[in-house]
């Protein structure tokens, strides 16, 4: 009861302004009993889950996540209350501090794809990969998207829940079985195509070197080539501007963010100009207040589902902005020349590690897939029994 | 401290060590309205205090550092996640009068997009796909619109009456072998308990539709009833709301979803139930890439914990007993076409009295009470109110607080409306010019 500040009096004295009992102010409601349950003390609370206590300390990833290495001071700074306990920067004269840390948060997202816009995040990796298609299918008018087979199967999952409610079909391109990287010749093209989806590195962990002539050839049919990018990788692999990308999205867990048993983690989505009025989300634009000085506010508004209802781009109306700012924060610490630093050697680390055990012949990032049930049970039954490992640190 | 300069907003190129960015965003910080610090009446957005023993367990090293992938595994510390997990489910369920809740969705409206899609799966598997309309209030938030439609349906909109509640008449001519089903929010956006729920489900029920309910205002009733006991069907909860997860600036927040007895197979999955991990039989698939926002999760049940069921009821109605409070001590400068009634957890007011005498409108109010220290709350929301005011002062602020909040917006009635357009003058800035951000959008620096 300790967060209730009210006693019997404080009660008393409100109903009696109120000129009423506090029962008339529930007479519309029908009563529904619920299980009694005592309250625990705090200390009784954390007891239940001593286990927690105990770290893992496993330092592998798989699946573009993993137990990277988060700096103290990402901690320090995001668990401060003024970000922490804050809402939606709905006010900008009492939200500048969030305001200016989800525009730095596009601005270093921007200069990761070397795209032209950003947002102010999405739920996770696996959403921003819906989100990136409907923008396609919009953009487009077409209802058929095609995507990689190895992109990671738990993103496949999640873009068919989405895709067939709106009538949205979904094929697969297939891959190299020796190489793990996707065919460059794409046969399924079609004037139905909206886009291509592409992951690079791959979810065996692979480069896809043909990504700029799979996404040529798809613009050269007015599909929209999406590419869904390591925010790591970038530093030493092209970039998705390089490669082609019309839209680029990632997970972005590993900035900065514990793994925390599945989340929350971090939708990163960028773009070409042209898809500003189809991005989803909160976007933070900066402009001037009434004595000239430079102000950010929640802008391009009309996009969204509190104006535009049913018509709107998305239904999305959070931003994971306390995920955002420890991106910010990871990549303002670790700076470009840090970044590129740790991105060679988890590179060299997962070579020597996977040397003479890969069973894929291609360029890998820090993931790489090997036989058997070691690491991460992959789900490709024409391999037989493989699994996915990776280096964090 | 001395204030920022505007070269001081603008993110630098590039920092030289982790001391100057410690210094820029402890700074930014300060520059932020927080429930930690202020009060924060943000109509639909119940901000109440975030109790830190939550944000402590989501720190544990044996959360932090669990791969999504391992959770279904059998080390201890798996193993403890799912039973909070689990009993989370259990607790939500008891609450919200359901049968089983999938903890997947991230947020409200992705808790939404998750039942819009339960619902559709639910007539297609009874071969009954013609149902492809979804009834909605003109008082709802947008998102259940917006949701509707991006799960395939058709939006038909249903007029408020005049008291506030959904119109039956109007409700009545909507219904037909093409009802999908129903979203509501109980007590709806305006602040009231609609009052004639069981009525509006069994409507629908029997037109072969079912209801959605929207948890955004749970917060006043859970513990008391439950949208189990007014005939919903499916509804998800914003633990970010009800729960005390904290908003971190718009997110993340966790929004479950729940179904009555006979749905629960159709829930996205995983499902965490007994300290297992279950794949529904007819799921409507995945709706995120791993197991939901766990992180918000545990806070919810430490939250739940620490209250107790005895708590989760007294929370609840000092919520109402608060915002009704307020509401008598403001509806004579104030005044909307609901506030001589009892309100609920958040009370509808308006700016139109004041705006026709003296020229002062809501978005001045919001201004001004930026300015004396208290975050304003939402404003022109719900549209059905001009000027709207829309206040949840929530069941953790303290009585003289409340009456400092009273005390202000009386005292910014008085104001002359040439020293009212000066606020706020005490803040980094003011007045930021909207129309040209959204004219010429610069999205980074």
């Amino acid at each position: 009861m300790k967060y209730l500040p009210h006693d019997d009096f404080a009660r008393r004295k409100m109903l009696s302004a109120i000129g009423a009992s506090e029962e008339a102010l529930f007479s519309n409601l029908k009563k529904s009993p619920v299980k009694l349950f005592p309250a625990l003390s705090e200390s009784e609370t954390i007891d239940l889950i001593s286990d927690l206590q105990i770290p893992l300390q496993e330092m592998e990833s798989a699946f573009g996540v993993g137990n990277y290495f988060i700096p103290p001071a990402v901690d320090y700074i995001a668990s401060r209350g003024e970000f922490v306990t804050s809402y939606t920067p709905y006010q900008p004269e009492c939200s500048q501090g969030t305001l200016a840390a989800i525009y730095e948060f596009q601005t270093r997202i921007c200069e990761l794809t070397g795209l032209d816009i950003s947002n102010a995040g999405l739920y996770d990796g696996a959403t921003a990969v819906v989100e990136a298609i409907r923008m396609s299918c919009a953009e487009t008018n077409r209802k058929e998207i095609l995507v990689a087979r190895t992109v990671a199967p738990h993103i496949r999952r999640t873009i068919m829940t989405y895709a067939e409610p709106i009538g949205v079909t979904v094929k697969e391109i297939a891959f190299d079985h020796k190489s793990g990287m996707t065919l460059k010749k794409i046969e399924e093209l079609s004037d139905k195509t909206a886009c291509v989806v592409i992951s690079s590195p791959n979810v065996f962990g692979v480069i896809e070197e043909g990504i700029k002539d799979i996404f040529c050839a798809a613009q050269k049919n007015n599909s929209v080539a999406v590419q869904i990018f390591n925010p790591l990788a970038v530093s030493i692999f092209p970039t998705p501007f390089e490669s082609g990308a019309d839209i680029a999205v990632a997970e972005g867990q590993p900035l900065g963010i514990p793994l925390s048993g599945g989340g929350p983690f971090l939708g990163i989505i960028s773009a070409r100009n042209k898809f500003l009025r189809r991005m989803p989300g909160r976007i933070v634009g900066k402009t001037v207040d009434a004595d000239g000085k430079t102000s950010f506010v929640l802008t391009l508004q009309t996009r969204e589902q509190h104006i535009r209802r049913e018509k709107a781009t998305s239904n999305i109306c959070s931003n994971q902005s306390l995920m955002a700012l420890r991106a910010v924060l990871f990549l303002g610490i670790m700076g470009k020349t840090g970044l590129s630093e740790l991105a060679r050697n988890l590179k060299k680390k997962a070579e020597i590690e996977s040397n003479g055990k890969r069973i894929f012949s291609g360029e890998i990032f820090n993931e790489y897939v090997v036989r058997g049930k070691d690491g991460f049970i992959l789900d490709y039954p024409e391999f037989g029994e493989i699994s996915l490992k990776g280096v964090t640190r | 401290m001395k204030k920022f300069n505007e070269v001081e907003l603008e993110p630098p190129k590039f920092y030289r060590t982790e001391g100057e960015v410690v210094r820029r965003f402890t700074r930014l910080s300060t520059l932020n309205f927080s429930v930690d610090a202020n009060f924060y009446p943000l109509g639909s957005c119940t901000m109440k205090y975030n109790p830190k023993i939550c944000d402590f367990i989501s720190t544990l090293p044996g959360l932090r550092e669990l791969h999504p992938m391992r959770i279904g595994e059998d080390s201890a510390q798996a193993r403890t996640l799912r039973r909070i997990l689990s009993e989370l489910n259990e607790m939500l369920s008891d609450l919200c009068g359901f049968s089983s809740f999938s903890l997947s969705p991230a947020a409200g409206a992705h808790g939404e997009l998750s039942g819009c899609l339960i619902i559709r799966k639910y007539h297609a598997d009874r071969n009954d796909s013609i149902r492809n309309e979804m009834l909605i209030p003109d008082s709802a938030h947008g998102t259940n619109p917006a949701s509707a439609a991006i799960a395939g349906f058709k939006v038909v909109t249903i007029k408020s009456g005049p008291t506030g509640c959904v119109d039956i008449d109007d409700l009545k001519r909507h219904l037909s072998n093409r009802t999908a089903g129903m979203m509501m929010t109980n007590p709806n956006t305006l602040g009231l308990f609609e009052e004639r729920v069981l009525e509006i489900c069994e409507l629908v029920h029997s037109a072969g539709g079912l209801m959605y309910y929207d948890g955004a205002n749970l917060n006043a009733i859970v513990g008391v009833s439950s949208p189990g006991a007014m005939g919903f069907d499916v509804g998800h909860i914003n633990l970010h709301k009800t729960f005390a997860v904290p908003h971190g600036g718009g997110g993340p927040g966790a929004g479950p979803i729940g179904v009555r007895k006979g749905l629960e197979d159709l829930l996205p999955g995983p499902i965490f139930s007994g300290g297992k991990m279950i794949s529904p039989s007819r799921s409507i698939g995945k709706v995120i890439g791993f197991n939901g926002n766990v992180g918000a999760l545990v806070r919810a049940w430490a939250f739940i914990k620490t209250l107790g069921s005895e708590g989760v009821e007294r929370a609840s109605r000092d919520a109402v007993i608060a915002a009704n409070y307020v509401r008598v001590s403001l509806k004579d400068i104030y005044p909307s076409f609901v506030s001589e009634r009892f309100c609920a957890h958040e009370v509808l007011l308006s700016a139109e009295k004041l705006k026709r005498e003296k020229g002062i409108n809501a978005l001045m109010v919001a201004k001004a009470l930026i300015q004396m220290g208290f975050h304003p709350p939402t404003i022109y929301f719900p549209m059905l109110v001009h000027e709207a005011l829309l206040i949840e002062p929530t069941e953790t602020e303290n009585l003289e607080t409340l009456d400092e909040f009273i005390s202000a917006m009386r005292r910014i009635a008085e104001l002359s409306l040439e020293k009212i357009s000066k606020f706020p003058n005490n803040t980094i800035i003011r007045h930021p010019d909207e129309a040209r951000a959204a004219r010429n959008p610069v999205l980074k620096g």
